[in-house]
């Protein structure tokens, strides 16, 4: 090669490899971590100032707080005494609306100083604000009651200091036959009322799926029906519940979210347009004017998607937290706030919108990306040493020309296990992967997913039932095997050399029986039956005038009492009796002849001949007896004195400590390969005596 | 004519005969205790269990069984239907890979094997909860599909474990034979290996029959509708109700739950009777 091609191609190398390198990189790196600012209260709204610099937060004591990109408290001022902050409307530079959750409402100036308050005839519901040719004017929907059950709604305008009402009456609609209509209350109402951009027309979204139009000049509402349909401009129904609303001012749109997990678009006269179908349920949806964006939160997976209005696809999802309740983008302090309530307490974080926007670009390449970037990678390096030295590349060359020889010639044969494969690595692998991951981090369900090392196996470690589980694993362990193997060779053996064969398949045709009862019930029989307060040994105890004792329910008799069940432990004595009958009977003859006894016959003989399926046996009984679970559950459900790890990872599940079941899971997995490979060297070892 | 006594071997001799003959008699007598006591205390009255369990039944208490069988018996067939179509497709995959592992050469062979081995060692507990996690993804949660696909993908190893050290033990000869008069793989597999591999089948299948109809976590993670809830798993609630008053319905629910076992175990005894099967569970 020549000395600048070779340059070349190095640096064309060098560049796949580095992209190889970070793209895996920030795909290994698949958290985005939250971080938390510091507030004083619970935070119940954001919103953004009216430049966008800082940002407003109200909380749930009727606080507002300014905040500036750093999260540093500009100024702060409390308006409500008793009132969560409900409602941020930022109207200009100067002025800001305020909401309670009562009927509290405060304007206020740049400074947080209120300019004018109103006391609402009714509990706040939503606001809206539009500027008649310079007057300010201002929609209040309140109800009645704090239930919520009915909608007021009221127009007022802003006279220097004093909210002046305009208009305003209980919400209403006209139901029944053209003619003989009636005048109902709304049904359940949300907390959705949006003014159109011209001013004149008032939406009111109804929670059941029904938006209504109303002219915005609508007055007390008694003149009876037909003013009724005078003011009401136009219904829609949606095909399902409305659960969340935004609008574009400027488009004249509004998305909403349905409870089917729909996302629509809609305008002004009420023409829809699915954009995309969640299969999740959706939480409140937020609208970013600036960026035309909606942040999609969904209330019971972790994900949160941003929606591009325009074009109606996802943009990306990235992964939050549980319980999502509101979601507030800071364009400027380059922050994604996203408060979370669980069971009404709620916690704020912020995530890096960078980081958001960055692992939502990598996220939302597909596997086949990875793979390719993979294949880059393999193959940047390949070139790499195939130009750099001719012998290396002869044999690289020569090694792909093999490999691709072999795929092809074995392709039936990967075709036919190409569905097998498919399952094992979808519903066996990719769990065990992704929970084997799970075990660093700290995961549980309802909190955020936090990478923590080794700190699990530390906490698993540290539990106080650490040494017992370990002790009863290995107790259990022995004792499984040991009794999987040695009772029902014996027996096998017994069988093998009875004279009387009627006898031998009559024994063969009775042990068939035992076999018909489910684990589980044969578990609970020993339980109660058993070694039950009115079982068997209690009853014959009890006979010869003894005390009963609780087998299962104390510590010292717990451990022996859950190896003796099973009783006489006869299990798979068929396997190996089929074994031992396919002994060749003139063995037998000759060593009769050498004068070996019956003893030395089974040990010498017989157990070599078995020993395969003893192989088999022992594996498989090993295997079961670390991941065993039905008998603890349905006796002594880990207490006095039995706990195993299998059970604690149990446990684990139950409670959704997904990392810590993850952490035991890896630490049982590296103890039995350990003992495996233990095992698989003596087995070599004393084959390799044999030999 | 002479009369041979033949003394055929150390082991005929009267004495130890005799202790066998006891001591496995006593196995025997052991190991049907607990189903004993289950007929038997099916057909009691409460009261009659708590006082003495070992006493037959004054009169035979019909109720118990009618009770119970409303309890549980309609879960039966969903409990069959899962263990039967779970058995039956994880042995049909198994049976093809391990066809292909123990006649074939391909490139990869050991990897393959060994990736299908190491998932035996892997406690399936390990997975549930990223499975039942994936389940809901895709929708496959409440679904029968949910049950059997896990169960082929994680019972597959052991299936092919045993099949591959039968299939290895088949005479190649008449494989070769069947090759040179032109027979394809799959008329190799169909006509050949399975139906000289029938016993070992079988006992696969009543494997994963029973461990499946067995099992009592991943139907109760995944089924929520009353239809489709397996048997095991309304046996334990069912089983919680009736504890404390009435345990005659208790063991007559245990009775219940094991008819279709009674099948499986009939069918593996007429099959096993005799030794062959056992010479491919080895190692």
């Amino acid at each position: 090669m020549k000395g600048k091609m070779r340059l070349v191609a190095a640096i064309i190398c060098l560049c796949l490899a580095a992209g190889g390198v970070i793209l895996a990189a920030t795909v290994l790196n698949k958290n985005i971590t939250a971080s938390t600012e510091n507030y004083d209260g619970e935070i119940s709204t954001f919103e953004s100032s009216f430049e966008g610099e800082t940002y407003y937060t109200g909380d749930k004591k009727g606080t507002i707080t300014e905040k500036n990109a750093s999260g540093e408290v500009i100024r702060s001022a409390k308006l409500f005494e008793n009132e969560i902050v409900q409602k941020i409307n930022v109207i200009s530079a100067d002025r800001i609306l305020v909401c309670g959750s009562g009927k509290g409402v405060k304007l206020v100036d740049a400074d947080l100083n209120p300019i004018a308050s109103l006391n609402l005839p009714g509990i706040f519901i939503t606001s809206s604000y539009y500027n008649d040719g310079g007057a300010e004017k201002f929609w209040f929907g309140v109800s009645s009651n704090a239930n919520y059950t009915d909608l007021y709604l009221f127009s007022y305008v802003l006279n220097g200091d004093k909210f002046e009402k305009i208009a305003g009456g209980e919400f209403c609609e006209a139901v029944g036959e053209e003619g003989e209509e009636e005048i109902k209350e709304i049904d359940l109402i949300t907390r959705n009322v949006t003014i159109s951009a011209d001013g004149k027309s008032l939406f009111v979204f109804g929670k059941k799926g029904v938006v209504y139009r109303v002219s915005s000049d609508i007055t007390l509402l008694t003149g009876g029906v037909e003013e009724l349909k005078r003011f009401h401009t136009g219904r829609y129904s949606a095909p399902d519940e409305i659960y969340t609303v935004v609008y574009d001012e400027s488009d004249e749109l509004f998305y909403y979210a349905l409870r089917s997990g729909d996302l629509v678009k809609m305008n002004c006269d009420f023409e829809c347009e699915t954009l995309l179908k969640f299969s999740d349920v959706v939480a409140s949806i937020r609208y970013d004017k600036n960026n035309k964006k909606i942040y999609v939160p969904f209330s019971l997976v972790d994900d949160i998607s941003v929606v591009d209005a325009k074009s109606g696809r996802i943009d990306y999802t990235f992964k939050g937290q549980h319980d999502v309740s509101y979601v507030f983008p800071y364009e400027k302090g380059g922050k994604l706030f996203v408060v979370y309530t669980d069971e009404d307490v709620s916690r704020t974080v912020w995530y890096s919108l960078s980081d958001v926007r960055f692992y939502g670009v990598v996220s939302s390449l597909k596997i086949a990306d990875y793979v390719l970037t993979g294949i880059l990678f393999v193959a940047a390096a390949l070139l790499f040493a195939a130009f750099f030295s001719p012998e290396a590349g002869n044999k690289i060359g020569g090694g792909i020309k093999w490999f691709a020889r072999n795929l092809w010639k074995g392709k039936y044969i990967y075709l036919v296990m190409l569905p097998s494969l498919a399952l094992l690595m979808t519903f066996c692998y990719y769990p065990a992967i992704a929970s084997i991951i799970n075990a660093f981090y700290d995961y549980s369900a309802g909190s955020a997913k936090v990478f923590v090392g080794i700190n699990n196996f530390v906490e698993i470690v540290h539990d106080p039932y650490f040494g017992e589980m370990v002790r009863n694993m290995f107790i259990f362990m022995t004792s499984d095997c040991l009794l999987a193997l040695c009772p029902p060779i014996f027996f096998a053996f017994c069988l093998s050399i009875m004279r009387n064969k009627k006898l031998s398949r009559f024994m063969r045709f009775a042990l068939f029986f035992p076999g018909i009862l489910p684990g589980i019930a044969t578990s609970l029989l020993w339980k109660n039956g058993i070694y039950g307060e009115y079982g068997v040994i209690n009853a014959l105890l009890k006979a010869f005038g003894a005390e009963p004792i609780a087998f299962l329910g104390s510590a010292q008799t717990s451990v022996g009492s859950l190896i003796f069940m099973g009783f006489p432990w006869v299990g798979s004595y068929l396997i190996f009796y089929g074994a031992l009958m396919n002994v060749p009977p003139e063995i037998y003859e000759s060593a009769e002849l050498e004068g070996c006894k019956l003893w030395r016959r089974l040990v010498s003989i017989d157990l070599p001949f078995i020993m395969g399926q003893i192989k088999y046996v022992f594996i498989i009984t090993f295997i079961h007896s670390v991941q065993s679970l039905g008998k603890l559950q349905a006796t002594t459900k880990g207490g006095v004195g039995t706990m195993t790890p299998m059970y604690k990872l149990y446990m684990y599940l139950n409670n959704n400590e997904y990392g810590m079941a993850s952490a035991m899971a890896v630490m049982m997995m590296l103890v039995l390969s350990v003992v495996t490979a233990i095992n698989m060297r003596n087995k070599m070892k004393s084959e390799a005596s044999y030999a | 004519m002479l009369k041979k006594t033949v003394r055929l071997r150390y082991s005929d001799k009267r004495s130890i005969q005799t202790t066998i003959t006891i001591i496995t008699v006593l196995c025997v007598v052991f190991c049907l205790i607990p189903l004993f006591m289950t007929i038997l205390n099916s057909a009691k009255s409460n009261y009659e269990i708590r006082t003495s369990i070992f006493a037959f039944p004054k009169k035979i208490n019909t109720a118990n069984y009618v009770t119970a069988f409303d309890a549980i018996g309609g879960n039966i067939l969903s409990s069959v239907l899962v263990a039967v179509v779970g058995g039956f497709l994880r042995m049909a995959f198994a049976a093809v890979v391990a066809y292909i592992f123990a006649q074939k050469e391909f490139m990869g062979k050991e990897f393959f094997f060994y990736l299908y081995l190491v998932m035996m060692f892997v406690p399936s507990m390990l997975g549930t909860s990223v499975l039942y996690a994936f389940m809901y993804k895709i929708n496959l949660i409440d679904s029968y599909w949910g049950m059997w696909l896990p169960y082929i993908a994680g019972g597959q190893a052991g299936a092919i474990f045993l099949f591959r050290t039968f299939f290895r033990q088949q005479p190649k000869s008449v494989i070769e034979a069947a090759k040179l008069d032109g027979a394809n793989d799959a008329h190799i597999f169909l006509l050949i290996v399975v139906p000289l591999a029938v016993p070992i089948i079988i006992y696969g299948f009543i494997q994963g029959f029973s461990s499946y109809y067995n099992d009592y976590l991943w139907p109760s993670l995944v089924i929520k509708s009353q239809e489709k809830i397996t048997l095991m798993v309304m046996l334990i609630r069912k089983s919680s109700i009736y504890e404390s008053n009435d345990w005659g319905v208790v063991y007559a629910m245990y009775l219940i739950s094991s008819i279709p076992l009674i099948v499986t175990s009939g069918i593996s005894l007429k099959f096993f009777s005799s030794g062959g099967f056992a010479s491919g569970m080895k190692l």
